[in-house]
């Protein structure tokens, strides 16, 4: 037997307490007589001292103590191992993730092995209601209780693995949660090549194993500091017992640089890999090697060069403004015609036609925001302190000498005023997103502090998605993939050119083979590159290849939740002890030794 | 404590009066027999005339025909001491009523029913020793005094019922009706006690005054049996063997305490607190002798 919250065992403290309290409590009742010389001869009647003894052993209190013990053990949910199987409800994850796609000596590849072991488990129990779920880092509910096991067994002939990375334990309750919960099942099999820690109490794990690898398990390029060239970085790990010289393929598109590498047993080498002279911003590596999942011997690598703001600039020129939004942002000045992401106004007047974002410097929109007479300012006030546009500002370390009085629109949200004057604020309507700093530039002390660049980052993210920075990190198979910040999407294509349906709104979108992806937006074209989770790559249980392929490394027991039987005693317990107090059972039963 | 009495109760109790076997020595006049003889109607004896006899009781019929001087003795009928020798110590505390309230009311009786009787009535409390008495006075206006004494006592400290007889012969020196209240729960000293009474010549009752658990305890519990006098106890379960037990040493006590009663030929009358003091008197101390 054993406790799922064994912690709640100290609560068993509380009987020595209730023991305590009762030896405490005056037992014996004081009874007095004229003279003890009629009594004491009596003291040495055995009979007497017999019941004397079972009153001090009161059986009311053995029995609270007894009731306290076991609700205790009831706290710390006592599971029972059985050996004989009694269920109803079976459920099989099989780990789908890339790892399974491992081949293994007897020319099966651990999945398949996995559904092997599948099917035996449903044909030792034809009876029973069997959900099957492929789990990996997206968990897929094959076959729910309510399949027959024909329907079972053919959703586990045309189930196939993923390239996937491996999910959690988490991940694995939750998928069950879609079907129940983990207590819906009588019967858990996990099966998959992994060792796993902290699974849940009656879960069983069935190990699958088998196979070599060697892989790249890290591969990252950076554009050099001088800005010409780049330089590859890559991981390589030799899995298996034996030395191993293999040959890395790097390439940058244009130029390919081959590295011998020698690895011993069991290790793992980096290589750098410089591309002087490389313009490309897509970089693949792929390692020579014979193994068992050759799918992690090719890695890919795209380069997410950050686009241009562009910005639409109307009225005079502020060098002040413009350093600002340079140390934001890269950006383009755009005409008139061409399409911005950002207009700013800078001391002129916007007719109130006029479509897209605005930032308006000491500017107006006609008939819609308009500046007064300037004047000297005392004070500064933030009315909406927690404003995203005051995002990493300090509003006491701003100073505005003078600025104008100022007329809004009456639903222009005031974020900033002086003297009781707005002077940072914004609106919007059906056409027109506005930002307004009223004040000059030089009539504050912006130019010089570091709140200005903050202000116009807020602003320009507000509006648009600022474009990524360099990004270094890789998508793996399976997580999701972010298309925002590159502009209208027109299309999106596989490793294999064919394209891939995504509607307006999709955000997102969930690579299920590794690859260089293309994205194409109004903005240009694209690559995303994916790749096989490198966890996928070190997963060995550390089966020899002569060894058999499925090892049942957790017992076959069935846990039984003893709790409610341990609820149900007590109350009995504490209903016999009620009835014992009001019949006086135990006394008449005294009586009957006496 | 309310000691006072029923006015029926007093009314009828004022038909009773003391009886006594032998003749005691009384030195007022009274009603009861005297052995000293005197004036009074009952003829007791013929004696020969010495100088200073009251020339009235000389018999002349008989000096006519005998030519002898007699002198005609006739019974002295004196008044009689009336000693309650009342046990207070610690025991008389127990029982619903209290012992001890039961024997002040028993005692206050007997002394109502002593003084209507022109005797005289002392009340003697004791417990390890004698404690403040009143000397034994005859006359109706003597019972505020010893009903003022009576509804002081306090049961209180065990029980020396021999050195308290003691203390009682030394403080006293007429013999008299002894009339003893206690509930005598006590293993030794009894029989010297009343020895060294009839030794004095005086006339010796016992009641003996008992709460009804005394006689017949009942319970089924495991308690502490506490002696109230000395603090010593014993844990026993009461159960049917236990008190059986109890039982069976009670009588026993009981029985040797009639055999040494009935071997001094003193009546011992056992009460139990639940009797009423109609029945005591009435039934219990008429049938037994001491008043008719």
């Amino acid at each position: 037997m054993t406790f799922a919250f064994s912690g709640a065992l100290y609560f068993a403290l509380s009987a020595v307490v209730l023991m305590v309290l009762a030896l405490l409590r005056p037992k014996l009742k004081r009874r007095n007589v004229s003279s003890l010389f009629l009594w004491e001869g009596l003291k040495h009647d055995a009979r007497s001292r017999k019941i004397h003894f079972r009153q001090l052993l009161d059986p009311l209190l053995l029995l609270q103590v007894l009731s306290v013990l076991l609700l205790v053990a009831a706290l710390a949910t006592p599971l029972v191992s059985s050996t004989r199987q009694r269920l109803s409800a079976l459920a099989i994850v099989i780990d789908a993730s890339a790892s399974m796609q491992t081949m293994t000596e007897n020319g099966r590849t651990r999945y398949e092995l996995a559904i092997d072991a599948a099917k035996s488990i449903v044909a030792q129990n034809p009876a029973l209601r069997t959900s099957v779920i492929r789990f990996s880092s997206l968990a897929t509910v094959l076959t729910d209780g309510a399949s027959s096991r024909a329907s079972v067994t053919r959703a586990l002939d045309t189930s196939e693995p993923t390239w996937n990375g491996n999910g959690t334990i988490d991940d694995m309750v939750n998928a069950l949660s879609a079907l129940g919960g983990l207590s819906g099942f009588d019967r858990v099999v996990l099966i998959t090549d992994r060792e796993v820690s902290s699974l849940p109490a009656h879960v069983e794990r069935i190990t699958v194993s088998g196979g070599e690898n060697l892989g790249v398990t890290g591969f990252s390029v950076r554009e050099n500091p001088s800005g010409q060239g780049a330089t590859a970085f890559v991981e390589v790990l030799n899995a298996t017992l034996t030395d191993h010289d293999v040959s890395l393929r790097v390439s940058d598109e244009s130029a390919v640089t081959s590295v011998a590498v020698y690895l011993p047993p069991e290790t793992g080498e980096q290589v750098i890999v410089p591309f002087p002279t490389s313009r490309g911003t897509v970089f693949t590596v792929a390692l020579e090697a014979e193994d068992d999942l050759p799918e992690d011997n090719d890695r890919y690598f795209a380069l997410d060069r950050p686009l241009d703001l562009r910005v639409r600039w109307i009225g005079p020129p502020n060098r002040y403004l413009s350093a600002a939004l340079g140390a934001v942002t890269p950006f383009t000045l755009v005409s008139a015609t061409e399409e911005a992401d950002i207009t700013i106004v800078h001391q002129a007047t916007l007719p109130s036609s006029y479509a897209g974002s605005v930032f308006l410097v000491n500017g107006e929109v006609q008939g819609v925001a308009s500046l007064g007479d300037e004047r000297e300012r005392f004070s500064l006030n933030a009315v909406l302190s927690a404003h995203p546009l005051l995002a990493g500002l300090q509003p006491a370390d701003i100073r505005v000498f003078s600025s104008p009085s100022v007329s809004l629109p009456d639903d222009a949200a005031i974020i900033l005023e002086t003297d009781g004057e707005p002077l940072l604020a914004t609106w919007q309507t059906e056409t027109q997103e506005v930002t307004l700093f009223a004040a000059r530039l030089e009539s504050t002390n912006l130019p010089l502090a570091v709140d200005l660049p903050l202000l116009i980052r807020n602003v320009v993210s507000r509006v648009t998605r600022l474009p990524a920075t360099l990004a270094y990190g890789w998508t793996h198979v399976g997580d999701p993939v972010s298309l925002l910040g590159r502009g209208s999407i027109l299309g999106l294509e596989d490793p294999d050119q064919r394209k891939i349906p995504l509607s307006e709104l999709d955000m997102f979108f969930f690579p299920d083979a590794p690859g260089l992806y293309t994205l194409t937006t109004d903005r240009g074209v694209f690559p995303l590159a994916v790749n096989v989770a490198p966890s996928e790559s070190t997963v060995d249980v550390g089966g020899s290849p002569e060894a058999e392929n499925i090892v049942e490394s957790t017992d076959r027991r069935y846990w039984i939740d003893v709790w409610p039987l341990l609820v149900g005693i007590v109350i009995a317990l504490l209903l016999t002890e009620l009835v014992a107090r009001k019949r006086s059972v135990f006394r008449l039963l005294g009586s009957r030794y006496t | 404590m309310d000691y006072l009495l029923d006015e029926v109760f007093l009314r009828r109790l004022g038909r009773l009066q003391f009886m006594t076997k032998g003749r005691l020595g009384g030195r007022l006049s009274g009603l009861h027999v005297s052995p000293r003889a005197g004036m009074s109607v009952e003829f007791a004896d013929y004696r020969e005339y010495h100088p200073g006899d009251d020339i009235r009781y000389v018999d002349w019929n008989i000096y006519g025909r005998l030519e002898k001087l007699l002198v005609k003795s006739f019974i002295h009928e004196s008044d009689l001491p009336i000693y309650l020798l009342i046990d207070v110590s610690a025991s008389m505390q127990l029982g619903t009523p209290p012992k001890v309230e039961y024997a002040a009311r028993l005692a206050l009786a007997l002394a109502h029913l002593g003084l209507r009787s022109m005797d005289r009535v002392g009340i003697f409390p004791f417990a390890h020793r004698l404690l403040a008495s009143i000397p034994p006075q005859h006359g109706t206006s003597h019972i505020r005094r010893i009903y003022q004494a009576l509804s002081t006592l306090t049961a209180q400290d065990e029980t020396a019922f021999e050195r308290s007889v003691m203390d009682f012969l030394s403080l006293t020196r007429e013999t008299g009706l002894v009339l003893i209240l206690s509930d005598l729960l006590f293993p030794t000293g009894v029989k010297d006690a009343v020895a060294r009474l009839l030794y004095r010549g005086d006339e010796v009752a016992v009641l003996q005054i008992l709460a009804p658990e005394e006689i017949d305890p009942s319970g089924n519990e495991t308690a502490q049996i506490v002696d109230v006098e000395t603090g010593r106890f014993v844990t026993l379960n009461l159960g049917r063997t236990t008190l059986e037990s109890y039982r069976e040493r009670f009588e026993k006590h009981q029985a040797e305490l009639q055999s040494l009663m009935d071997g001094q030929r003193i009546p011992l009358f056992t009460i139990p607190t639940t009797r009423t003091l109609e029945q005591v008197f009435f039934e219990d101390l008429r049938e037994g002798g001491i008043v008719r």
